[in-house]
């Protein structure tokens, strides 16, 4: 066996898992209804499905994570609590072989996923408008997809740390709150607290910069701030609070560092997850 | 179950999933323009031509845009949808086409009249009742040296009655000019077309997910 052979191994227990069905067809269902229900106000037939995929992008950057880690978080965990990952390296695999092979395997998942909620939300957008900017729902379902890979990737390395599903399953919804509700709930939001260790413990003037930058560590942060990369202008929105109306965003607040932000979150985890995984006494 | 049948049930899901989810992206439904006479206004003609309205006489639409204004004032939701060939030719659909985003009151009056025509009705015309909000315009007030020096009941009274007659032919002459507000757009979420196509996709979404899983399962 392979890594090819793992991850098509994988993809095959994968697909035969009636929740992941089922959710992929909930999803699609409701992906459905919101490009049917959206009305656009004044909007010319390509504005209004640009719009639909605009508003349907707030509501992945809070879904996508959580059918990102639904589908990987026991890629290796499961594996390990069951003693297949025994068998698995007593093949002739190596541990990358197992490690990169799940990880293709929950990444070619989750595509297919998304890729199928896209399509369901753009023949409905469509038939109900008439009009595909083709380049723009292209354009939106790569940065989906790229975040989304981002939690298969957390996922999976946390699935590689952890032994138990118990654990992978804490670990998922605690990795969920951390990098994604914490920065969308208010009262308990990264921001506030950044900004009252800054100006009230440490007694600095207030930098609106320094708590955007903190923000934007957070891959839903970057999220946001990608789909601006892919729309037309009267379509981009403010995702950072600015210190005085015309003011203009710090390079480092562009809408392009919003790929950094997803390179570095792609590769750290994987970094560790492999590392832990590859030093791990199975 | 025997499973040829299921084999063949699961192909049948897949290929109707595939084509009822496919097929509506191929036919979408048409535009079509809406004529809206639920704004209404309580200026009458004048004014409105000197805010930059264009005012049209009834008898001078075309037989096509006045079939339009009166199938708009028999509808009940004071709104009339025709497909978007099928417009007449003096009304506005695109008037606005050219126009930004409207955030500013400014902005939605300039769009309003962008995309309005007033229609002065008959007088006497055996057309349905006008919907504009003639019920919202009051009579003024009395004027003060009036009242005050109106003593007796008698002269209370006769002016009382002046300043309703006033407020009669005002509303009369409102009544008599019709904004009907116009645009271009997709049909409402209730057209029968658009329902069809969302059965197909929500059909075909089902038939996919159902068809995939049978086919995928050990």
């Amino acid at each position: 066996m392979t890594l090819r052979d793992v991850a098509r191994k994988d993809f095959t227990a994968a697909r035969r898992s009636r929740g992941l069905w089922a959710v992929m067809t909930l999803l699609g269902l409701l992906t459905t209804l919101i490009a049917f229900g959206f009305s656009g106000y004044r909007l010319g037939p390509a504005e209004t499905v640009i719009a639909i995929f605009r508003t349907m992008g707030g509501m992945f950057g809070l879904l996508l994570p959580i059918v990102a880690l639904v589908a990987s978080y026991m890629a290796i965990a499961g594996e390990r609590e069951s003693g297949g990952v025994k068998f698995l390296l007593g093949l002739p695999n190596s541990r990358r072989d197992v490690f990169l092979g799940k990880l293709a395997s929950r990444l070619g998942v989750v595509t297919v996923g998304v890729a199928f909620m896209f399509t369901t939300a753009t023949v409905m957008a469509v038939a109900r408008n008439g009009a595909l900017p083709l380049g723009v729902v292209a354009g939106l379902f790569a940065v989906s997809l790229l975040y989304t890979a981002v939690f298969v990737a957390v996922a999976v390395a946390l699935s590689a740390i952890v032994a138990q599903r118990s654990r992978a399953i804490a670990a998922a919804v605690g990795s969920y709150f951390v990098l994604v509700m914490l920065y969308v709930i208010p009262g308990v939001s990264v921001a506030l607290v950044v900004r009252f260790v800054h100006q009230t413990l440490l007694g600095f003037e207030p930098n609106v910069d320094l708590y955007n930058a903190v923000l934007y560590t957070s891959p839903l942060i970057a999220y946001r701030k990608a789909m601006n990369l892919v729309v037309p202008a009267q379509f981009e929105r403010r995702v950072l609070q600015r210190a005085s109306e015309g003011d203009v965003l710090p390079a480092y607040l562009g809408d392009e560092v919003s790929l950094l932000v997803f390179a570095v979150w792609l590769a750290v985890p994987l970094a560790l997850g492999y590392w832990r995984f590859e030093g791990a006494d199975l | 179950m025997d499973d040829g049948i299921v084999d063949t049930a699961t192909a049948v899901l897949l290929v109707v999933g595939v084509v009822a989810l496919l097929a509506p992206a191929l036919f979408p439904v048409q535009q079509v323009l809406y004529h809206d006479t639920g704004v209404g206004t309580t200026m009458n003609g004048t004014e409105l031509e000197a805010r930059g309205y264009t005012v049209v006489e009834y008898e001078n639409l075309s037989e096509r845009g006045q079939d339009i204004y009166v199938a708009t004032l028999r509808s009940p939701d004071r709104s009339y949808t025709v497909p978007a060939d099928q417009g007449a030719p003096e009304f506005p659909y695109d008037g606005a086409d050219d126009m930004d985003e409207a955030n500013d009151r400014e902005g939605y009056e300039e769009r309003q009249r962008r995309t309005s025509i007033v229609i002065e009705r008959p007088e006497d015309a055996d057309l349905p009742p006008p919907h504009e909000p003639v019920d919202r315009i009051r009579a003024e007030p009395p004027e003060p040296e009036q009242a005050a020096a109106s003593g007796g009941e008698t002269a209370t009274s006769a002016s009382e009655s002046a300043r309703q007659q006033r407020l009669e032919q005002r509303r009369a002459a409102v009544g008599r000019y019709d904004l009907v507000t116009v645009r271009q757009g997709t049909p409402p979420v209730t057209d029968s077309g658009t329902l069809l196509r969302l059965g197909s996709v929500l059909l075909g979404t089902v038939g996919i997910g159902l068809g995939g899983y049978l086919r995928s399962r050990p």
